[in-house]
């Protein structure tokens, strides 16, 4: 089920741009999780990311975003938002094969933008939750009703 | 409410410089989203405005209207639009009113009682940062700590 008003409203967001072997996303996303442990701050809501590109020649350009609890001086190519947020998403949410249903739901998504006349706007965001053990992920994409 | 002490940062920041009726933002706010769009960027964060001094005849002030955006932009020199990379205030004391339409001199107001018992002087204008809830806004009024003067 695709979700149409939907949106992403967070207070002190750390973020990294990464370009990457879409094998090796794991690796990257450790990375960044490490750096943010380097600089003393504490997660405080979901690890989230941007796939900005098509990845024809496997090369992933991602944008690696993380909720923390503190104000940071951001070091390297981390940086520091004090809000951040994107408005009139799209979402799917996604509980398990990941893999798979992640290109089912890009294709639903694709497809509904297509026969309902949307715009996509922003890259892909996808969100990581974890609640009581449990893993899922939210597909959200903003998006601009044609005129 | 309470008041927090901190930094104000936004990264890719598009800023809008114009004249409106004061209080009046929402139209100029409309004008540089669609800028933004029009240029293959979306915004990634809330609007901030900050207003100058209010003429008394006209009621007018001048206007800044702040918005983030995914990534860099380059467009001409030219009065209306700039980019800034980073935009960080250092160090500044916010403080949240849960409808932007109370009372913002009475917000303020308690700002100016809290900076003057931590021993603070607070920089004029502030910056007025909306956050969209339920069909209305919350207002974050972040007021910049002067530099050089505070302990």
């Amino acid at each position: 089920m695709i979700f149409l008003k939907d949106n992403i409203r967070y207070e002190r967001v750390i973020s990294k741009n990464d370009t990457f072997y879409y094998k090796e996303i794991e690796q990257h996303l450790a990375l960044f999780l490490d750096e943010i442990k380097a600089l003393h701050a504490h997660p405080n809501g979901p690890l989230f990311y941007t796939v900005n590109n098509v990845p024809f020649d496997e090369q992933m350009k991602v944008t690696f975003f993380l909720l923390v609890k503190e104000e940071v001086r951001p070091a390297g190519e981390l940086k520091f938002h004090s809000y951040y947020s994107v408005e009139q998403m799209m979402s799917m949410r996604i509980l398990s094969d990941f893999e798979a249903n992640t290109q089912a739901a890009y294709s639903a998504i694709f497809q509904f933008m297509q026969a309902s006349n949307i715009q996509q706007l922003t890259p892909p965001y996808h969100i990581i939750h974890q609640e009581g053990g449990q893993q899922f992920v939210t597909i959200k994409l903003g998006y601009l009703r044609s005129e | 409410m309470a008041i927090i002490r901190g930094k104000l940062e936004f990264q890719n920041v598009i800023t809008m410089h114009t004249r409106s009726i004061y209080g009046k933002w929402q139209e100029q706010a409309m004008q540089l989203r669609s800028f933004i769009i029009k240029n293959n960027l979306f915004i990634t964060g809330p609007v901030m405005v900050r207003w100058g001094k209010i003429d008394e005849a006209t009621k007018e002030a001048d206007l800044t209207v702040y918005l983030p955006t995914f990534q860099k932009l380059q467009f001409p020199k030219n009065d209306t639009f700039s980019y800034q990379e980073t935009f960080l205030i250092e160090d500044g004391l916010k403080i949240r009113q849960t409808s932007a339409n109370d009372d913002i001199a009475a917000t303020e107001a308690l700002l100016a009682v809290m900076a003057e018992k931590a021993a603070l002087k607070l920089q004029k204008p502030y910056y007025y940062i909306y956050l969209p809830v339920f069909g209305e806004y919350i207002l974050d009024i972040y007021a910049p700590v002067e530099e050089g003067v505070n302990p």
